[in-house]
């Protein structure tokens, strides 16, 4: 393969991050209030709240992800004849799938806040939601951070998934080059994007990470 | 008016009932103290009045407003959250553990919830930490972050914290308990500041001194019911129920029905005991005498007689000869002013400025939880009440009160001889009645350096590391305990093993603290080829040894392997840690000259009079590990010069053959005992006319301070006796009141006797 083929096909390639980091940055940013959402009903005192969230967590934990995007985008059609959106639907099922793996790590984290926090909390006055969001979870930000950093590194990977339901991607893109081409090179290509792309979110992660080092 | 009103609490965790219908009230600025022991409920009742805990029954009423609104079915309904809300903003909570917010610095830490919760703007917040930060002392962490504080400093904070949203009442939950006991004072110190400003408190603690101190009322619970409540001195000083008493027991040695304070008109000799008092008042730990050399100044004048008084706070006071002996020798009369200061943890006593307080347990005279004094106190007293007396008739008298004795002794040391007219000194620094002290020993002691010449470990891996640790042993002082062979000294057990061993080489070797102490452990580390650790420790086992019930043996032997490049990998058995490093290990010459040196020195009791007691002695008291040389330091103490040359001679032959370099030296003379002195013959004739025994008269290893005038005082004779004393140097010190008085009769008589 000559080096002017190379380039035409990382220049394929990269046409193909822009929908790979849609997902991820979508997802990111919406499974995370989801998360901690799921989180505190799981910590909830109501028994079946928290018991449903428990079934939930399995439920997601307990089955492959390729699964639930096929669930996701075509259960509304053969229960109901509806189709909808492939990309929107990519969206529905990373955002339920992480949130449940979020919401466990959250609440680890939650949960080693110490009691006494919330009582010198609730002494100076403060109401549950102050408390949580003044108190609690800056804490909490800090303890969950390196094992948060890598669940979004497999996030970031795991947007390959997408093409599953047809939505074309990066790592689709590479597939079809390599078969195209009856070549390894646009995989190693794709490899190297993927490379390149987690090695930034690990820099933001240890930025963030230092910031949070002014106090122990 | 109340704040606060708890009626009939009750509080069950599970099944068992923490807080069994317990009723109380704290008025406005009113600091209630609950004391109690562990698991009595007390921090239950806090976290239930600061809705931190459900209570089971009863009421909690603050500033007017009730906490719980009724009972359905006998479950309390709490009420509305308006209403506990404002409860929870008229509650302070200081908790054990700080709870400072760790992601907030200083500053944040107290505007957070005014900016949050009562919705101040952010300069006002701020002013009003300042204004809190500079109460508690903390203006310039403001900017810091909890971690960076030391635990007094949180808790100070935590502190403030409260006190920034001035809550009608503040609950403080053990305030001190998670604090490094040299923190506790300024904690303590800022809440004695909060009760003068009549902020209305409840404390929960366990410093039954500071509770005495801050509380205006104390509450004694255990087992979930208050017990006893009232004031302080009721509570804590004349409790009078059983459980409370055994409770204070623990903390303070002195709410036994035996004891009380010292009341010096029912005891005698009166004279005696009413100027130890005086002098109890004022405070004199060994080197801070200026108060009491003052006032011994202040006694002279006033009762105008001579006296001298130079640097170092000594002070001599003389009184003429009564009538009828004018004639006779003068008779001097020797104490120390000082004395040790040792307190029991709790104690609150600053012995730089509080007066000691006399209690009377029986027949004995003690301090609350500090030394007493006795020692030698007592001494001192006596020597007023004999210069006060105009009774006691006797020749020309001359009272030396002299310094520092419990330290440098540098009183006596530097005193200066043309000072002191009298040629017979009678020194009240002896502990025991019934025993008299003829000698003083003579002193000598020594650093001695062997020069470390340092070589690799052979390289041949059958070397296996070992190190043998003594500690723990009984130790003692080289003066006072070295007649008793149960002491045993570790360095000298050590080496000892160690030179059994062929082919050895000395990597380290530690052990002892001073020169005048018996060691108390010792550490050796070294390496050998015996691979057996079992045949190794059969050579410690072969060893007769005397050590005490604690002194502990251990013998730690190291894996090793060695690589060609002479490196070696060593670690504990079980340990993971693994580490290369060359091995410099002592040349053999230097071991062999460590070795033989401390073998050859004579340790221990040397030579014995035919009373048995002691009258040679040497101590190996250190050996400690310098940059190049092994330091030794050692001591010998003497009564008879003669023998102790001899010593010498031998000590001076083995330094010699072993390299040793004397980099220091000292010498305290000695008083030699001379049981035909005239004084020791009145002294034993007197004490057996008026008890009908005999005098014990004793050679001590121990240096007096009558050593220091020998070289002062030409034909020096010099006894020691005293009344009977108890654990002197330690909190449990106390003296004998009937001692007090025998040693007083006899002391008159040999005042008296011409």
């Amino acid at each position: 393969m000559s080096f002017e083929q190379i380039v035409n096909i990382a220049k394929i390639l990269f046409s193909g991050i822009g929908v790979s980091l849609q997902i991820f940055v979508l997802t990111f940013i919406l499974s995370i209030p989801l998360g901690i959402i799921v989180a505190i009903l799981r910590n909830s005192k109501n028994k079946i709240i928290s018991l449903l969230m428990k079934f939930y967590i399995l439920l997601i934990r307990g089955t492959p992800i390729m699964l639930q995007i096929i669930v996701v985008y075509f259960c509304p059609y053969y229960m109901f004849g509806i189709s909808y959106d492939r990309f929107a639907a990519i969206i529905i099922s990373f955002v339920i799938n992480y949130a449940a793996y979020f919401s466990e790590i959250f609440r680890s984290g939650i949960n080693s806040i110490p009691e006494g926090q919330k009582e010198a909390a609730y002494t100076l006055g403060f109401n549950k939601v102050q408390t949580f969001f003044l108190i609690i979870l800056p804490q909490v930000v800090k303890i969950i951070l390196p094992s948060m950093s890598n669940e979004v590194i497999s996030l970031l990977k795991t947007t390959s998934l997408a093409q599953i339901i047809g939505v074309t991607e990066m790592f689709s893109l590479a597939q079809k080059q390599a078969s195209y081409n009856f070549s390894i090179i646009p995989l190693i290509l794709a490899g190297g994007y993927y490379l390149i792309l987690v090695f930034f979110v690990s820099i933001l992660f240890n930025k963030f990470e230092k910031k949070l080092e002014y106090y122990s | 008016m109340n704040v606060l009103e708890v009626e009939c609490l009750s509080k069950k965790f599970e099944n068992t009932e923490v807080i069994k219908d317990v009723s109380f009230s704290v008025k406005e600025g009113e600091t209630l103290v609950i004391l109690g022991p562990s698991g009595s409920g007390k921090s239950t009742l806090l976290r239930c009045i600061n809705n931190l805990e459900r209570v089971d029954g009863g009421n909690i009423i603050i500033n007017k407003k009730e906490m719980i609104k009724e009972y359905k079915n006998n479950k309390p309904i709490y009420n509305n959250k308006e209403i506990l809300n404002q409860i929870n903003l008229d509650t302070g909570m200081v908790f054990q553990d700080f709870n400072l917010f760790p992601h907030l610095s200083v500053k944040e830490n107290i505007t957070i919830s005014l900016i949050n919760v009562f919705k101040m703007s952010k300069e006002e917040a701020d002013k009003k930490a300042n204004e809190v930060l500079k109460k508690m002392d903390l203006k310039e962490k403001e900017n810091c972050y909890p971690c960076d504080l030391s635990g007094g400093q949180k808790q100070r904070v935590s502190i403030a914290r409260v006190l920034a949203i001035n809550p009608k009442i503040i609950c403080m939950d053990e305030p001190t308990s998670a604090l490094d006991p040299e923190l506790v004072g300024e904690v303590l110190k800022t809440i004695k500041a909060l009760a003068k400003e009549k902020r209305t408190m409840i404390i929960v603690t366990h410093e039954i001194k500071f509770a005495e101190e801050v509380a205006d009322r104390v509450i004694f619970m255990d087992g979930g019911i208050i017990v006893e409540e009232g004031k302080p001195e009721e509570v804590i000083k004349k409790p009078k129920k059983q459980r409370t008493k055994e409770f204070l027991k623990r903390y303070i040695n002195l709410e036994d029905n035996s004891m009380k304070e010292l009341d010096i008109e029912e005891n005698k000799p009166r004279e005696v005991i009413s100027f130890f008092k005086e002098i109890s008042d004022i405070p004199r730990e060994s080197g801070n005498e200026k108060k009491i050399r003052d006032y011994l100044v202040k006694f002279a004048k006033e009762r105008s007689l001579e006296y001298y008084t130079d640097n170092n706070f000594n002070v001599i006071i003389r009184k003429p000869a009564s009538s009828g002996y004018e004639n006779e020798e003068i008779l001097g009369f020797q104490s120390h002013t000082d004395m040790i200061c040792e307190k029991i943890e709790s104690s609150m006593h600053d012995f730089s400025k509080d007066p000691i307080k006399l209690y009377q347990d029986g027949d004995f005279i003690l301090a609350n939880g500090t030394t007493l004094g006795a020692d030698n106190g007592i001494g001192v007293a006596y020597m007023l009440a004999i210069l006060d007396s105009d009774k006691i008739k006797g020749p020309e008298l001359e009272c030396i009160f002299t310094t520092q004795e419990e330290t440098t002794m540098i009183g006596a040391k530097e005193i200066d001889g043309k000072q002191i007219k009298c040629k017979k000194i009678i020194s009240l620094d002896n502990g025991k009645q019934g025993k008299m002290v003829i000698s003083s020993a003579n002193c000598l002691e020594w650093f001695g350096e062997i020069e470390i010449d340092k070589t690799n470990l052979p390289d041949d891996e059958n070397f296996v590391k070992y190190e043998l640790v003594y500690s723990n042993f009984l130790g003692g002082h080289s003066g006072g305990n070295i007649g008793d062979i149960k002491r045993g000294n570790p360095i000298k057990l050590g080496i000892e093993v160690i030179s059994k061993i062929d082919e050895m080489y000395i990597e380290s070797l530690e052990g002892g603290s001073r020169v005048n102490v018996i060691p108390r452990n010792f550490r050796i580390s070294f390496y050998a080829k015996e691979n057996d650790y079992e045949k190794m420790k059969e050579k410690i086992n072969k060893q007769i040894r005397f050590f005490g019930e604690d002194g502990k043996i251990e013998l730690n032997k190291f894996y090793t392997q060695i690589d060609k490049a002479n490196k070696i990998e060593n670690c504990y058995e079980n340990s993971t840690k693994r580490k290369f490093e060359k091995i410099e290990v002592f040349s053999k010459f230097t071991t062999r000259k460590v070795i033989n040196f401390v073998n050859r020195f004579v340790n221990g009791p040397v030579e014995y009079d035919e009373n048995n007691n002691v009258i040679l002695s040497a101590n190996m008291g250190a050996v400690k590990m310098l940059e190049n040389a092994v330091r030794f330091e050692y001591s010998l103490r003497s009564n008879d010069i003669i023998l102790r040359n001899l010593y010498l001679e031998n000590l001076k032959e083995i330094e010699k053959t072993n390299n040793i370099n004397i980099t220091w030296e000292q010498e305290l003379k000695g008083i030699e005992p001379n049981y035909n002195s005239s004084l020791v013959e009145k002294c034993a004739k007197i004490y057996k006319e008026i008890f009908n025994v005999d005098i014990e008269v004793k050679i001590s290893q121990g240096v007096l301070e009558g050593g220091f005038f020998n070289d002062k005082i030409k034909g020096l004779e010099y006894i020691c006796i005293g009344a009977d004393t108890y654990d002197v140097h330690s909190p449990k010190e106390r003296v004998s009141i009937k001692s007090i008085g025998e040693v007083w009769d006899y002391i008159k008589q040999i005042i008296s006797i011409k």
